[in-house]
Order: structure tokens, then sequence, then C-alpha cells
């Protein structure tokens, strides 16, 4: 099933993307984030924050969608270095999304800690969805002295 | 089909994960350690997960589910080797292990495992 | 040839030769795996392509020239955090010209001399730009270190099992997480299942100090270590009790010499005097 394209950001470079349809993918997606993170300096602490985040947020995408994807972009300036990562899924969405980012809340099978707990772990999380197409945006950055 | 080897030493299983897991494979290991368990009828199970640079919700639910089962055969199931960003992102995303007691070594869990089982069995 | 736009065709036509002749050359003088420089050469000389598009009218200020500017951040970046010397750093782009230059003399030997030069001047800003942003986060790296020498909590280990943290000063969220870290991977670096957390020097307590040393806490927990405190101010106290702070299940002492006493007997740690 075909996913909708999100605009592309003319900006950033260095974009990577995995597909996300077997549970191998996750474990592949989030050694990538980690990989992404190491490679421009990010404490061992951000590394695994970033690659449990999309462990989890690649997990919900199997978990409710039949298809989706990982993108990820790097953008270094000389005030910091951000690593960005994009799931999307073109599964059923979250009719209510202020609920689903509270502690305990469960869609579906799970401890119900995904989302909020992933949250926790980036510096920014921004999330849109609707039936057929939910984007998660996250990121996290380091600041240059 | 599980993957990890499982070991027996004086009554304990020890496993120790080398590799990134997927979900089945996780599961198959947890029904792996409950068959050896319940076949070796053993006290204690070390689970070894210093090579583990990920411990995300699920994994934390398969060994706490893990851990629940083994009780109600009569053991128990403890933690070696937790990476230290590990544990601050377990803690960062509000999951505390809670049921799971955890140990800095194979040694200290071993030490531990094994001593209690002596008490147990002198009273 | 006489412009930009067949140079850009010609390295189309060639491209996958063009990519492996500069990675060769590059891979020469470095030790890294070939995947990886491949992934980056493919990426640059797409842009840099991009960029004879639009020339010689708008080289500099296209769109494609400022992709290509972020795209060299990132490249020079990577280098300059993953100990790349300068001369491997400067050497990508000029190698780059060495492997065109090739092709060029090998398919168009008559191309003008004008189109050399300008072509040239524009490699050569391309190089020295890449060479600016890696000087750049070489530096940021340098002075964060010092940074850190400066300015990192003391770790002291008191005995085989037991180690001594005494914080100092003011204790921000940046500054906080940095402890975190740097105690967990001390306790698992020495093998530590007792860790004395001092409070004396420390002037203000407020929520985030005491969430992160409860953070602290429970993160060691899950490494399998104890961490207790010590050096609690009767201010600090009153702090805590009226934040609501939980820190019932911790070991509490009030002087460091009351909590390394519980730590050696806890440990069962031998002192004997001569």
């Amino acid at each position: 099933m075909m996913i909708p394209q999100a605009p592309k950001d003319l900006d950033n470079i260095f974009e990577e993307t995995i597909a996300i349809k077997t549970t191998q993918d996750i474990v592949n997606a989030r050694q990538k984030g980690r990989d992404l993170a190491q490679r421009y300096a990010f404490s061992k602490s951000e590394q695994t924050r970033f690659a449990t985040a999309i462990s989890e947020l690649t997990r919900n995408v199997l978990t409710y969608a039949t298809a989706g994807q990982c993108s990820f972009t790097v953008t270094c300036t000389n005030k910091k270095d951000t690593i960005s990562a994009r799931i999307m899924d073109n599964g059923p969405g979250i009719s209510d999304l202020e609920l689903a980012l509270q502690d305990g809340y469960s869609g579906g099978k799970g401890l119900g800690l995904g989302l909020p707990g992933a949250k926790r772990l980036v510096h920014t999380f921004e999330m849109s969805s609707s039936p057929g197409l939910t984007i998660i945006d996250i990121s996290i950055c380091r600041q240059k002295r | 089909m599980n993957i990890i080897p499982i070991l027996c030493l004086q009554s304990n299983l020890i496993a120790s994960i080398q590799t990134e897991l997927t979900d089945e494979q996780a599961l198959a290991f947890q029904s792996a350690l409950l068959e050896k368990n319940h076949k070796l009828n053993t006290r204690g199970i070390i689970i070894d997960v210093s090579m583990l640079d990920v411990i995300d919700s699920y994994m934390a639910k398969v060994l706490s589910d893990l851990t629940i089962m083994v009780k109600l055969q009569g053991a128990k199931v403890v933690l070696c080797g937790v990476q230290p960003a590990v544990a601050s992102t377990l803690v960062d995303m509000g999951m505390r292990l809670n049921s799971l007691e955890t140990f800095l070594s194979l040694d200290h869990a071993f030490a531990y495992l094994t001593k209690e089982q002596a008490r147990n069995m002198d009273e | 040839m006489t412009n930009y736009q067949e140079i850009n065709a010609l390295i189309e036509q060639y491209k996958s030769d063009v990519i492996n002749n500069w990675v060769d050359e590059v891979i020469l003088n470095i030790n890294s795996p070939r995947a990886t420089e491949e992934q980056d050469c493919q990426q640059l000389l797409e842009l840099i392509n991009q960029c004879l598009i639009e020339a010689p009218n708008q080289t500099f200020s296209s769109t494609a020239f400022k992709q290509l500017e972020q795209a060299l951040r990132s490249f020079s970046a990577f280098r300059a955090l993953n100990d790349y010397t300068p001369t491997q750093t400067a050497n990508y782009l000029l190698l780059l010209k060495k492997v065109i230059y090739e092709l060029l003399f090998e398919k168009y030997p008559e191309t003008s001399a004008r189109l050399l030069i300008d072509f040239n001047n524009f490699i050569d800003k391309v190089a020295v730009l890449s060479f600016q942003y890696y000087s750049e986060s070489r530096e940021e790296v340098v002075s964060s270190q010092a940074y850190a020498l400066e300015h990192d909590t003391p770790i002291v280990k008191i005995s085989k099992d037991i180690l001594l943290m005494p914080l100092m000063g003011i204790i921000d969220t940046v500054k906080a997480q940095k402890i975190i870290e740097g105690l967990l991977e001390s306790i698992v670096e020495n093998q530590a299942t007792m860790a004395i957390l001092d409070m004396t020097a420390v002037p203000t307590f407020d929520t985030h100090v005491a969430n992160n040393i409860l953070k602290t806490i429970v993160a060691a927990k899950m490494v399998g270590t104890q961490v207790i405190l010590s050096g609690i101010s009767t201010n600090a106290a009153l702090t805590i009790v009226k934040l609501g702070v939980d820190l019932s299940h911790v070991e509490t002492f009030n002087t460091l010499e009351n909590a390394i006493a519980y730590g050696y007997n806890k440990t069962h740690t031998k002192i004997t005097q001569e």
C-alpha cells in the first residue's frame, strides 16, 4: 500500500529511509538511529534514548498499521547538530492525541507506555494523525559551545 | 526457534543475550527458558543483558512476564549487566522493572541466588 | 566543451566511474569502510552536479548551492568528530577535481582553458568551505573537552565495592544529566555495589535537583547498585519534605562519616589499623 508523501524539506540532507514491514525492521531502524547519533558524537545516553524511542514508535507502526517507514535526516549548523526521524504509517490513526500521550493509555496491546515514554526520550516530538496517515517527527540535538 | 544458548549451573539457568532480538526471537527465548526451567527443575534463572544496547517497553514486558511465569513455577529470575545508558533510559521512560532484581555482574547474581537457595534449603 | 552544463552532462554519463575512481583515491589514505565513504561521496557529487546546472550565473546563490553547503557541514562535522586528519579531509574535494580532470582530458581534450579555470575556482571554493566547517567542528570538540576537564564532578573509590561522589555547587539540569551518566558509568566500570552521594557542598536544593537525585538512585538500582545519601543539611531536609519528594526507601545519613560506616558494614569491608 502506498504511503502518501509528506512535503520534502529542502534544507535537510543525508536522508535515509527504512521501510517498516517486519520486526527485524524495528531492530534495523533503531540501530540506524543509534549509528547516526554515534557518528555525530552524541553521548551514549542520548544514543540509547534515541534508539529506544525509534524502537517504540516503529513497533507501533507494526501494531496498528499495514505499512510504514522511518526516515532519518541529519542537519548540522555552527550552533548545533540535529538528528531527526520521521515515522509514518497508513494505520487507522489516533483520534484523541491528547489522551494517547497520557501515561497508561493503551490503544491495543502492550503496556501503553509507548507514546508518552518515547516523547520523554527526545528533544522534540510532533505528531499528526488522521485515518490512513500518521506522522510522528522526533529529533535530538547537540548544542555546540 | 530460540537462538540463545541456555546453560545450567548448580540448579540455576544462565543465558547471555549476545545480539539484538526481534520480538519473535524474544518470545522464543522466553518459552525456551520456561521449558528448560520446568524440565530441569531449576531454582533460578540469570539473564545477562550486558550486550543489549536497547531495552524497550516490549523487551521489558517480556522479561517482566517471564519473571511472573517463572515465579509460578517456583523459581526466580534475575538480570545482570544492565548498561548504564539503558538503565537511565528506562527511568526516563517511566519504567522501573520493579518485579525484577538486577545485579552488576554474573558473579554477583550467582552469589546472591546460591546464597538465597541455601538459606531456603535450611528453613 | 565550453560550458558547465556540458561538464554536468559528462559527469552524469560517467557517474559510476567517477564515484568509483574518486572513492578509490580517497580510501588509499583513509582507513575507513568503503561503504561509508561511497555513500558520502555519492551524495556530495550529486549536489555538486546540481550546482553545475545553474552555473555560471547562479552558481553560488542557487538553492542547489545552499543544499551543498548544508551537506558539507554534516560531511565535515563527521570527519572532525571521527578523527579524520586535516589532510584527509582537505583531500576529498581535491581528489574529486583530479578524477574529473582526468575524465575531461580523456573525453574532451580540447576543453577551453577559460572553462577549466572557472570550474577549478568553483571546486576550490567548495573545498575551502568544507575545510572551514571541519576546522569549526574540531575547535568545538577541543573546547568542550577542556570544559569537561575543568568542570566534571570527581568520583572517588573508597573501597573495593564503594564509590563516593561529593556533589558540589549549583546543580542545574544539564550538570545533573552529566552527573547521572558519569556515576552510572563509574559504577559499572568499578563494579561498585554501593555509591555514596554526598550533598554537603550543595547550597540549594530544588525540585530539579531532588528529582535528578531520585532518578540517579532508581537507575543505579536497576544496574545493581545501592545509592545512599549523606550530608543533607537542615535546609535541604526541609526542602525535600516541602517538595514532597519521596526518599523513604533511600538510606540517608547526616554525615559522610556515618554513611561510610554504613557502607563498609553493608559490604563487609574490614578496615585494619596498625
